[in-house]
């Protein structure tokens, strides 16, 4: 099996405190891996040295074959990341942030097509595209943010908590878009802290606690192996005792 | 590689350049206010300066003394107009008691000193405690009773010659030695006087230079901790783009709306003085040298703040760190209007000299010396300390820092 992000026994302390502590993980390449796990558990963390955004003290990471401290640049153009608290630039319009993105990503693709398909992802009507992304609703605001993330067709997206605080339209729609586009063959790394999204989107779900990675496995294989009817129980069985 | 990284960094310019010129708050502070505030701040200066009255007593205590009062009293409000003061003169006997800002007494004996070959009359003057205004017109007083001594003295010197059967110009026998002034430059060649008042114009110029720092720290600040506290950062350090490409983007635009702010502050300034002084001369290198200097002076700021707000936790710790900056460069910039930077001794001009805003501060001194090495030499030394401080501040863009500091 082919893996689009692989970490082993990754590291990180943080003004001394552990954050991350011996993390293995591996996402296979066009799968939906959710890692789940509650509020200060590590996962934005992990994904931040996933992305190379900050160094690990001990361990190993590559995504798309290679290290991202040492590669950088050069697989960044591959990759679509949502951080959990990402804000749009408040003064410019939707229509200006999937330009300013578009041009940035448009190496080797079209910039009209990266263009039309943000338009297309975010779902926002061309009114609202020409409006102030500082006046949009929090779900508006997801939208744009998910679209600038997707854009450029990445080979593997990272999305920190994309469901958090959407109504349930605006989480229906990110949805369909993460399935539609994991059929399509992106790999997609989601953290939740809402069990019920990781059952219905993931194909692997890593379970994090305290910095630690305690389970890993396919929803039905983290049901069946500790007798739980969803993944919400299996969570509270395999963790509830530790948080 | 060089291409990719315009390509990055003209991508950053216009998002920033966009994202500023819908900032109107900071357009106005930065470049509207300074432009309507200081000439409006002269101008009220001047229109309350002209309003202001004083009151004058002339007190005769000597009635023979009654025409030389009558003229010092006309020749008062006449200098005092002139000086920007109304007066409002009286002319009174000694025995009566006068309340007035300024008192001229004129004593007994007054007349038969001055009209004495030999004497010296008295005037005795009272000017109100902590009044500007009663200072303008004491110095009023001065002038008008400077001119009746030379007209006294001119007619002593008539009766004398008279005396002596001699022929005389009084104004030589009153002013033996004659002073001429000239101007020459650093290099001993001669210079016009309008050469001199370009000099003048430049220390204004000098001291402008501690204007074009503050916008663009503000700005720089903004751009780096702003971008982390709005939330924003973190989307664009995933973005296939170069920590180069962002930081050079960042940084011109910091430098546009500097440029726009220097130049609107020098403008602001130099009409404050011109309404406050009077006429400034300028000329095309001094214009051009306070330009280059202005340029290089924002961009050794935006990248000193560039370096202080890739450490800072909030936009205002950045600032309130960066503002140290500022004092040091008033420091400068203030002795540069009141000090002459190049006669220094050598080790407070080698130690001052390690400091960036020195060297903007003489490139324009230089240039109104009409000194073309002197304009070079320090524009260079700025632009050393600009490529050092860029590299320091690409070097220690660090993501990790940006992303974790709290």
């Amino acid at each position: 099996m082919k893996y689009a992000i692989l970490a082993e026994r990754v590291s990180k302390r943080i003004k001394g405190k552990v954050i991350l502590e011996e993390v293995t993980l591996n996402v296979p390449e066009g799968a939906v891996y959710v890692l789940a796990g509650p509020n200060g558990s590590g996962k934005t963390t992990t994904i931040r040295i996933l992305l190379g955004l900050v160094r690990r003290d001990t361990g190993r990471v590559e995504i798309l074959g290679r290290d991202p401290e040492v590669a950088g640049g050069e697989i960044r153009a591959y990759i679509g990341y949502l951080p959990e608290d990402a804000q749009p630039y408040e003064r410019l319009t939707g229509l200006e942030h999937i330009l300013f993105y578009a041009r940035l990503y448009a190496r080797s693709s079209n910039i009209e097509d990266i263009v039309s398909r943000a338009v297309d992802i975010s779902g926002l009507e061309l009114r609202d595209l020409n409006s102030r992304a500082g006046a949009y609703s929090r779900g508006m605001k997801r939208r744009l943010l998910l679209s600038l993330t997707l854009m450029h067709n990445p080979r593997v997206a990272v999305l920190d908590e994309p469901l958090s605080g959407l109504d349930v339209v605006s989480s229906y729609r990110v949805k369909k878009i993460i399935k539609s586009m994991a059929g399509g063959g992106t790999t997609f790394l989601i953290t939740t802290h809402d069990m019920r999204d990781a059952e219905e989107l993931a194909d692997v779900v890593g379970l994090m606690v305290n910095g630690r990675l305690v389970a890993e496995g396919s929803p039905r294989e983290l049901m069946e192996s500790t007798g739980a009817e969803s993944l919400e129980e299996a969570y509270v069985r395999l963790v509830g005792e530790r948080v | 590689m060089l291409d990719l990284l315009v390509r990055e960094f003209r991508v950053v310019l216009w998002k920033e350049l966009l994202d500023l010129s819908r900032d109107y708050r900071t357009i106005i502070a930065v470049v509207v206010l300074p432009l309507v505030s200081l000439p409006s701040l002269a101008l009220l200066a001047g229109f309350l300066a002209a309003s202001q009255s004083v009151s004058v007593a002339v007190i005769i205590e000597d009635e023979k003394a009654f025409d030389v009062a009558e003229r010092l009293s006309k020749m008062v409000e006449e200098r005092a107009g002139r000086l920007g003061v109304h007066v409002n003169v009286t002319v009174t006997k000694g025995s009566e008691v006068t309340q007035a800002d300024v008192r001229i007494t004129i004593p007994r004996g007054f007349h038969g000193n001055l009209t004495r070959l030999d004497g010296q009359a008295v005037v005795v003057i009272s000017k109100l405690v902590g009044s500007p205004a009663s200072d303008i017109v004491y110095r009023a007083v001065l002038e008008a009773l400077y001119d009746i001594s030379v007209d006294v003295v001119n007619e002593r010197i008539g009766r004398l010659a008279s005396i002596a059967n001699l022929t005389v110009n009084p104004n030589s026998l009153r002013n033996p030695i004659l002073v001429s002034t000239g101007y020459h430059l650093a290099g001993g060649a001669p210079a016009e006087e309008v050469q001199a008042e370009v000099a003048a114009t430049a220390k204004i110029l000098q001291f402008s230079l501690f204007f074009v720092a503050y916008p663009a720290i503000v700005f720089m600040s903004d751009a780096i901790v702003g971008e982390r506290e709005r939330k924003t950062i973190e989307k664009l350090l995933i973005a296939p783009i170069s920590r180069g490409g962002i930081l050079a983007g960042k940084m011109v635009a910091a430098t546009i709306l500097g440029l726009l702010a220097a130049l609107a502050d020098s403008i602001a300034l130099l009409a404050f003085f011109y309404l406050a002084l009077g006429a400034l001369k300028i000329s095309l290198t001094v214009a051009l040298a306070w330009t280059l200097s202005s340029l290089m002076t924002i961009t050794v700021t935006v990248a000193i703040a560039t370096i202080i707000a890739s450490r800072s936790e909030t936009v205002r710790s950045a600032q309130v760190m960066s503002s140290i900056v500022v004092m040091i460069a008033m420091a400068i910039y203030f002795s540069a209007l009141i000090v002459d930077l190049t006669k220094l001794p050598s080790w407070i001009s080698l130690a001052l000299q390690l400091i960036p805003f020195t060297h903007s501060a003489l490139v324009v001194q230089w240039a109104s010396l009409g000194d073309l090495n002197g304009i070079l030499r320090h524009l260079a030394i700025l632009a050393l300390y600009q490529l050092a401080l860029s590299y320091i501040s690409i070097r220690t863009f660090n993501s990790e820092r940006l992303i974790l500091i709290r």
